[in-house]
């Protein structure tokens, strides 16, 4: 399972040439197969919380609207 | 030790693929198989790390169509690799034969002078209704850039001989870029397609282009 | 209530999922320093909140449905609340742009 502890790689802008290298650690961070599952939160490699932040939104969104998923 | 996913290819070209890295070991399901290097445990996503992942999806990708794995996938071992790519195989096949060949370029409307956007004003605000009012500006200022970049990206996207569903963009993902786009091309349409962008971009007094690639079908290897 | 059918709504939806962007994808917290990551979830969190309710502060007023007092008291209580979350950003060792904060006169 991906629940290894991996420091986040924050993706931020300073400078104009570093446009293109966070381009491509955009794709290798946020694009690509998945096999393991949605974000997690752990310490320790011991999974803890399941952090579906993004899930929730969706899913109010679509209560909200009266939408099935 | 752990295992690190790094791509998926079709079974009859896991021998090919395979010398992409000697290290490399496979998990097999049915008519797909999937890549990965052992690593030590401690893994973290610092620039080397990410480089070496993209390294050695690139060199899988010269031998053979691949799906690139997302950075991070860890598993515990082959046998558990195997387990969940088993679980998704119909999908992974089907994405595998619909990237087929064709490798990704990428991209970026930049805006020009992006150090120097400003917002609105630069003094703190005072009062309770100059924040809201400064905040206000920002979030005018803020949707008449997505505005402009929406506007070049359907431009640039209707001038590119490329079916849509070849093409993804997101519009603002970063405060300096206007848009990020990614094509889907063969290789034999690669030079073509720079060129039409670069003259594209070139028409644009506020935005600057850059195209990279041809890369691993990263934006591509999963279904929007 | 169906889609469509409240355009405050709409707006509300479609703001969130533009803010859902600024939300990292993947939080990891290194285990030599628990509270810096937790303070860093909550901090993230809390601003993406704020910013939420900004927005949603700027649209009633523009719509000339808050009145002067109230317009002032939430600017206030917005513009406190952004300061101590750079504070708190500060004092834990977290960089404010991590967190997408402004702080004071946009680059």
């Amino acid at each position: 399972m991906a629940g290894l502890p991996v420091r986040r790689h924050a993706v931020s802008v300073r400078t104009q040439q570093e446009v293109p290298l966070v381009e491509l650690v955009d794709r290798l961070l946020n694009r690509g197969v998945v096999l393991a599952g949605q974000a997690t939160i752990s310490v320790a490699g011991v999974e803890l919380i399941y952090l579906g932040i993004n899930v929730v939104l969706a899913a109010a969104d679509k209560i909200n609207s009266g939408e099935t998923s | 030790m752990t295992i690190l996913l790094r791509a998926i290819v079709g079974a009859s070209d896991a021998a090919k693929a395979r010398g992409a890295d000697p290290a490399l070991v496979v998990a097999r399901a049915g008519a797909i198989v999937a890549l990965a290097s052992h690593h030590d445990g401690t893994l973290t996503a610092e620039t080397p790390a990410l480089l070496e992942h993209h390294r050695i999806v690139g060199e899988i990708f010269e031998r053979a169509p691949c799906l690139p794995a997302r950075f991070g996938g860890v598993f515990a071992d082959v046998r558990t690799l195997g387990i969940r790519l088993a679980e998704r195989e119909g999908e992974l096949a089907l994405a595998l034969a619909k990237v087929g060949q064709r490798c990704e370029l990428a991209v970026t409307l930049a805006w020009k002078g992006a150090g120097a956007m400003v917002n609105g004003s630069a003094v703190v605000p005072a009062t309770g209704r100059d924040y809201l009012e400064r905040g206000r500006a920002q979030l005018h200022a803020l949707r008449s850039r997505e505005a402009r970049a929406k506007a070049v990206v359907a431009r640039l996207v209707a001038e590119l001989p490329l079916e849509q569903a070849f093409t993804r963009h997101e519009t603002c993902p970063r405060p300096a870029v206007a848009a990020s786009m990614s094509l889907l091309v063969t290789r034999d349409q690669i030079a073509a397609m720079r060129s039409r962008i670069e003259e594209f971009g070139a028409t644009l007094p506020d935005i600057t282009t850059t195209v990279q690639g041809p890369w691993p079908p990263y934006t591509f290897a999963v279904s929007a | 209530m169906t889609a469509g059918s409240d355009p405050i709504e709409l707006e509300l939806r479609e703001e969130l999922r533009h803010l859902q962007g600024l939300l990292p994808e993947r939080i990891d917290i290194d285990p030599d320093d628990v509270e810096r990551g937790l303070a860093g979830l909550v901090l993230t969190l809390v601003e993406f909140l704020r910013q939420v309710l900004e927005r949603q502060a700027i649209r009633r007023m523009e719509g000339n449905t808050l009145n002067d007092d109230e317009i002032e008291r939430i600017g206030v209580a917005l513009m406190r609340l952004e300061k101590k979350i750079g504070e708190l950003a500060e004092e834990f060792g977290l960089d404010p742009d991590d967190l997408q904060i402004r702080l004071g006169a946009p680059v």
